[in-house]
This record gives structure tokens, sequence and C-alpha cells, in this order.
């Protein structure tokens, strides 16, 4: 029987298990800003959208327009969103609007093809309720961060 | 009585010795590493949070709120200055999202011949909109959607920013007279 020695012993095993934790720990606080306060950003600039294009009547417009043009669903014009987008040039933006009975009324979109596509779970959706026509709509704008 | 083995040597350098010396100095190098970034972390992350949190309500204070009084651009002789020490919050709005533009002017007049905001009205505006500390600049564009945006407004205090540290910026959109306007307020430091 030849007598062998341990490279690794159990507690030698242990401690390297403790350190390891408590690195990736440290450098896991350490590490970018939380999805919250990007949240935040993102919901400031859907909110902000949103409330002023309702205020301006650009959405009603809108509405008036998506009423004329049946097919559906149509561009939301007049909603600004282009010009909107100029003011975040990071961040992709989509706009859908629909009416009480959950139809499409209008949609937009501003974003890249190559650096919008995977939004993933980082998404900011908002909604806001308005009312055009007599009829209440719901705008649900999405934005997330261009990759 | 058995013979001593001459061959049988003490090994000062086994493999597990210089193992456990491997894994032993790569901790001690992370932990090194980790506490400088900690270090330096600690020292920024709370004062940057800070900043920002702050900067974000003095915005929603400004675009949202009408300030407390909300007639405090027209005090009671229509020739008289604001009357700044009465004030128990700072907006420039009528309604959310909404500018006053009565509000904007009445502020405007604070502004001196060099472009700066007298001294009163600049620390109590910096004061009620919770930016103790913090020097900024409250800049209203036109055209904000335009390659060439076009001032509006402009407020901020008699310092220069060469020397300006801890710099954020938050750009809001508002309404002003039914068009879009951009709300750009700067918060920063003073390096000491």
């Amino acid at each position: 029987m030849s007598p062998q020695g341990y490279i690794l012993s159990l507690d030698a095993l242990l401690a390297l298990l403790i350190a390891g934790f408590l690195i990736s720990a440290t450098l896991y606080l350490l590490g970018p800003p939380g999805r919250e306060a990007r949240d935040e950003v993102l919901y400031r600039i859907a909110m902000d959208y949103l409330t002023v294009v309702e205020k301006d009547g650009s959405l009603s417009r809108a509405m008036i327009e998506a009423a004329i043009n049946s097919t559906l669903p149509v561009k939301c014009i007049y909603t600004k969103l282009d010009d909107y987008a100029k003011l975040y040039p990071s961040v992709c933006m989509t706009l859908r609007i629909r009416n009480e009975s959950h139809t499409w009324a209008c949609a937009g979109a501003v974003d890249d093809p190559e650096k919008c596509t995977h939004k993933g779970e980082e998404s900011v959706i908002v909604h806001r309720t308005f009312i055009a026509q007599e009829q209440p709509f719901d705008a649900e704008m999405e934005v997330w961060y261009k990759k | 009585m058995t013979a001593q083995n001459p061959k049988k040597r003490g090994i000062a350098f086994s493999t597990d010795f210089i193992t456990s010396l491997i894994i032993f100095l790569l901790v001690i190098t992370s932990s090194i590493w980790i506490w400088d970034m900690v270090k330096y972390r600690v020292h920024t992350t709370p004062l940057h949070e800070r900043q920002v949190q702050r900067l974000r309500a003095a915005s929603d204070l400004l675009i949202l709120t009408p300030g407390d009084p909300p007639t405090w651009h027209r005090p009671d002789n229509s020739q008289a200055n604001v009357n700044w020490s009465a004030m128990k919050s700072f907006g420039l709005a009528s309604e959310p999202y909404i500018l006053d533009e009565l509000k904007l002017k009445k502020f405007n007049e604070s502004v001196q011949s060099d472009g700066s905001l007298d001294e009163v009205a600049y620390n109590y505006t910096q004061y009620l909109l919770g930016l103790a500390g913090e020097e900024y600049n409250l800049t209203i564009f036109t055209n904000c959607t335009s390659e060439t945006p076009t001032i509006l407004y402009d407020f901020r205090g008699n310092f220069s920013m060469e020397n300006a540290t801890q710099i954020h910026v938050h750009s809001r959109l508002a309404l002003l007279n039914g068009e879009w306007v951009k709300v750009r307020l700067m918060i920063w430091r003073r390096r000491d």
C-alpha cells in the first residue's frame, strides 16, 4: 500500500468555494446599474411622449386618420414618433394604438433593423388611455435601448 | 535494527504546496483588485445615484408642477420681483407637461445682462428644486427635433463650467404654447 497525499483536501476545497462565492458576489454587486434605474429612464421617455402627444392633439388626429383609412393597421401618422426618436438616438420605440375592441387602430415604429431587433427582456411598455371621437383608445408604447 | 535509507528526503516544494500557493496567490490578487474596485465604487456610486435621483426629481418638478404658490409669477404688485422666500416649491408648468409662458418670462426677468441668473433667484431655485450642493443649467429649446434646436430660455448661475465635474444631463419633452419644447436640465459640481 503506497501512501498518498491529498492535493486538494476537504478544507482547502471548502475555502476555495467560499472565496469563489465571495468574489462572484462582489463582482455581481459591483456590476453595471440595475435594471430598475434603466427602466425608470425608459419609462419617462415613453410617458413624456404619450402625454405630450395626447395633450397636443396628435393622438386624436392619428385616430381620425386611422378611421379614414379602413385598411388596418395603418401607420400612426401625425404622432410625430419619428421626430421624438431624434431626441433619443440610442432608444428604439414602437407605438401601437388599439380601440375598445382591441383592434389595432394604427402602429408605428422607429427602429434600426440591425440594432433594435434583439430587445430581449429589457424593454419597457407604457400604456396611456385617451379619448378621440368620443371613443376610448389605448396607446401602447414600447421602448428599449439599441444594442 | 534497520539501516537508515540514505535516499529518503523531505520535499520542500511538494505538489500540494505549490498548488496551494498558486491558489492562495490568486485569491490574494483578486482580493486586492476587488478591494480597489469596492473603494472606488463606495466613494462614487452613492454620489452618482443621489445626483441622478435629484436630477430626475427636479425635472419632474419643473415640467409637472406649477410651484407653490402656483401664482408665484404674479406677485401682488405686477412690477414686484418674485418673493422667493415665500415659495415652498418651484415649477414652471400650468398643468403637467404644459409650460406656463408667464412663469418662464417672470423667471427670465431674473437673468442679468451677463446671461446668468441673479444670485438670489439662482440660490432659491437651486434649493427649491432639491439641488443644494449642485450647480444647475436649465435650457429650453424650440425646434427641438430639428438638427438645429433654438435656445428659447437659458437659466444658469454665474459659474464657469471649466472646472465642472460629476455632470449629469436629463432632457424631457413638454409643450409650450402648443409646440414641443425640450427641457434640458444639467447638474454638475465644481471641482475643488
